[in-house]
């Protein structure tokens, strides 16, 4: 079972990008670049991930226990806080235009080409 | 010793203070960051100072420093290459700052707290040794841009560029996180001495290959590499001018960077059999950028995005320079990014003070009444005369240095794509100064003409009567570095003694992870021969025959025969997200199945 989060990994990247290729609403567009994200989790979890280990708490088990890798956990807190950020942003950036422009359709904003 | 970290924690520590109280005065907030952006230019002129005896300076957060070869904590290490972005940083910064309090007819602290986080995850970004750390500043460095992209946030143009840029460079950062969960995974380390120490005796297996064509493209968003560039003009033709001056002078350079640094930590123990198959990929995408960036660049008639173009084409030299993969190639790219981010940063600014006065920055409406700000003008011609390669500007040492190494490889093509990508955008520049500020050439028809369609509103209300001292003298300042840069003593010497501590993997990992300092080797300058001044003064008059020539007609632009080409190119610049990421993907895909195929050991 251990090629499964890998899949789920890469299924979740792709199909994220085909729906930011294919959107045609900002929010929509917004929310598939977060499951885009969340492809990062999975793998970042699954490589972290031994089976039967312990999680790495060690409050109630005595030090020594094997346990699962803590510091993949770190990284994607990390990764989580980070696109939160980003993400916040971009749906204020889409209210915005919404509000100057009536538009939500990334494909009819239109004012820079060329 | 704790300066390390002083560029990094200090413009954050004043960004918050900046962000709680918004009803600061204008001129005690702008004291306070360019107070801010002046301290960490000290402090980096005394790590610059100091890395000449220690070529890399390492620090460890909380004292976690490595035993037995293994680093438990994240830590700074900081080469002379790092530590001139952080100056290089600090310089354009502190111009735009002061460019800034006379620029914006209203501007909150806001604005300032962004401009200084951004300043300092550039700065950490420039200075980290740690894989993860890396990405972390990455992130920090972009969301602060894309805010700082969309400041002008009532119009609708600046929110596509913002959208436009911050989309495309999520995915980037997502292709990067996904390259280091694969080099953890591998590994089990993230500190970049590390991971390149435990790779260094494997060959380079399908996931090792696959991580590096992963971080490669997702650092080629941020450096603006052809097909993964379309945001930058985009972002660049909307943003105000003075953060305009940060993403062209140091953002995009650190993309550049960061492939770089991650290439010859990790990537070049696993890839040594390999390297002239890397040369063969990297010089693709920069041979691509180069030209596709002087023909956009070219076809504009919009200021800022002819000049955003022109970065983009000279990424693509940048990166034709990295992917010769020769110490003295990557000595011509650092001078060069030196040169040309100074440069570059007094074009913008140029280009923010006819905004100021004239209200517009289009080529044609400009030609209709054209503005005798001949301070400007000059300006304007002493930039693309360096930016064409002239001597001595900066940008020439570095051509110099990166076309002796494609002589030395017997890839001559190297010098002249980059001779003619730097005489197309400079002669761009020119015929838009000639237009602009003395209306030559006759008057131009617009029918048929698209024109690259901005709708822009000027950063002020209407054209202003004067510029104050505080805009121009910036502007000046920075195109009078660039030509000092040029003029600096034993130059040459010292970026190849840069570059070759860049290149040394195995000297890079001693320092961080045992403490070792073997003695820096003593390098020569590089010899200064006729042949060379001889190409920066043709280049030069290529621009301008080009200028002329393109002035004679009764267009914006001269492309005869490639007319439909131009226009075909331009229209793939569609200004829609997903195209973008579309163009994302496939360059990323075709890149990656090359490396699998090419790259790999077995």
């Amino acid at each position: 079972m251990t090629w499964l989060p890998y899949a789920v990994a890469i299924w979740l990247f792709v199909i994220g990008l085909y729906g930011i290729v294919t959107s045609r609403h900002f929010v929509h567009l917004i929310i598939c670049l977060s499951v885009v994200q969340s492809s990062t989790y999975v793998l970042l979890l699954g490589i972290g991930y031994r089976a039967g280990r312990a999680a790495p708490v060690f409050a109630d088990i005595p030090p020594g226990t094997p346990a699962v890798d803590p510091i993949v956990q770190a990284l994607m807190l990390t990764d989580v806080v980070v696109e939160v950020t980003v993400t916040a942003l971009l749906l204020a950036l889409a209210v915005q235009a919404h509000e100057r422009t009536g538009k939500l359709d990334p494909n009819e904003l239109g004012i820079i080409r060329g | 010793m704790l300066t390390p970290p002083i560029p990094v924690v200090l413009p954050l520590l004043i960004a918050a203070l900046l962000a709680a109280m918004p009803r600061m005065p204008r001129w005690l907030a702008f004291l306070l960051a360019i107070l801010t952006t002046l301290t960490v230019g000290c402090v980096a002129i005394a790590l610059l100072n100091y890395t000449r005896e220690e070529p890399l300076i390492v620090y460890w957060f909380g004292g976690w420093t490595t035993r037995y070869g293994i680093a438990p904590g994240i830590g700074f290490a900081i080469d002379t290459a790092g530590a001139m972005l952080v100056l290089l940083g600090s310089i354009l910064t502190t111009a735009s700052l002061i460019f800034s309090s006379r620029y914006f007819d209203t501007v909150g602290t806001l604005y300032h707290s962004l401009m200084l986080i951004f300043f300092a995850a550039m700065n950490g970004f420039a200075m980290t040794g740690d894989l993860f750390n890396l990405f972390v500043f990455f992130e920090l460095m972009s969301a602060a841009a894309y805010a700082l992209c969309g400041y002008k946030s009532e119009e609708p143009g600046p929110l596509q560029g913002a959208l436009n840029f911050a989309v495309t460079n999520t995915v980037g950062a997502f292709l990067v996180l996904t390259g280091i969960s694969l080099l953890y995974s591998r590994t089990g380390a993230l500190n970049l001495a590390q991971i390149g120490r435990s790779l260094q005796d494997q060959g380079a297996d399908a996931l090792v290959v696959t991580a590096f064509a992963l971080i490669v493209c997702g650092f080629s968003i941020k450096g603006a590499l052809v097909p993964f560039h379309f945001w930058l003009a985009d972002a660049h033709a909307v943003a105000p001018a003075p953060v305009c001056v940060l993403f062209s002078g140091v953002m995009v350079e650190l993309g550049l960077y960061a492939v770089v640094r991650v290439y010859w930590t990790i990537f070049s123990g696993p890839l040594t059999p390999h390297a002239s198959e890397v040369r063969v990929l990297l010089a693709t995408l920069g041979a691509l950028t180069a030209i596709t960036g002087a023909v956009m660049c070219y076809a504009q008639r919009h200021l800022k995005r002819l000049l955003a173009f022109s970065t983009i084409s000279h990424m693509g030299i940048l990166m034709l320079g990295v992917a010769l993969l020769t110490p003295q190639a990557l000595a011509g790219v650092e001078i060069y990014v030196v040169g040309h981010a100074m440069l570059k940063g007094g074009l913008f600014l140029a280009a923010g003070i006819l905004l100021h006065r004239a209200a517009t920055l289009d080529e044609i409406q400009l030609a209709r009444h054209p503005r005798h700000m001949y301070f400007v003008a000059v300006l304007m011609i002493a930039g693309a005369a360096g930016l064409a390669g002239a001597p001595p500007f900066g940008t020439f040492w570095g051509d110099m240095m990166i076309g002796g190494a494609a002589h030395g490889l017997r890839n001559e093509w190297v010098e002249w794509i980059a001779f003619a990508a730097s005489a197309a955008t400079a002669g761009a520049l020119f015929r838009f100064t000639a237009r602009a500020f003395f209306g030559w050439g006759p008057k131009v028809e617009l029918i048929g003409e698209p024109g690259s369609k901005i709708s822009e509103n000027p950063d002020t209300e209407t054209g202003h009567r004067h510029t104050p001292p505080a805009m121009y003298l910036p502007a000046g300042a920075l195109i009078l570095l660039g030509l000092v840069a040029g003029l600096t003593p034993r130059l040459t010497g010292a970026a190849l003694a840069s570059a070759i501590h860049v290149q040394d993997r195995a000297g890079y990992a001693a320092r961080m992870l045992d403490h070792l300092a073997p003695y820096p080797p003593a390098v020569e300058d590089q010899p200064l021969m006729a042949g060379d001044l001889l190409r920066g003064g043709a280049a030069l008059l290529v621009a301008l025959a080009l200028a002329g020539f393109t002035l004679r007609a009764h267009r914006v632009v001269r492309a005869g025969k490639l007319r439909p080409a131009v226009r075909w190119l331009r229209e793939l610049h569609s200004g829609v997200i997903p195209d973008y990421v579309t163009w994302v993907m496939v360059g990323t895909a075709t890149f990656a199945a090359a490396a699998v195929i090419w790259l790999r050991s077995y």
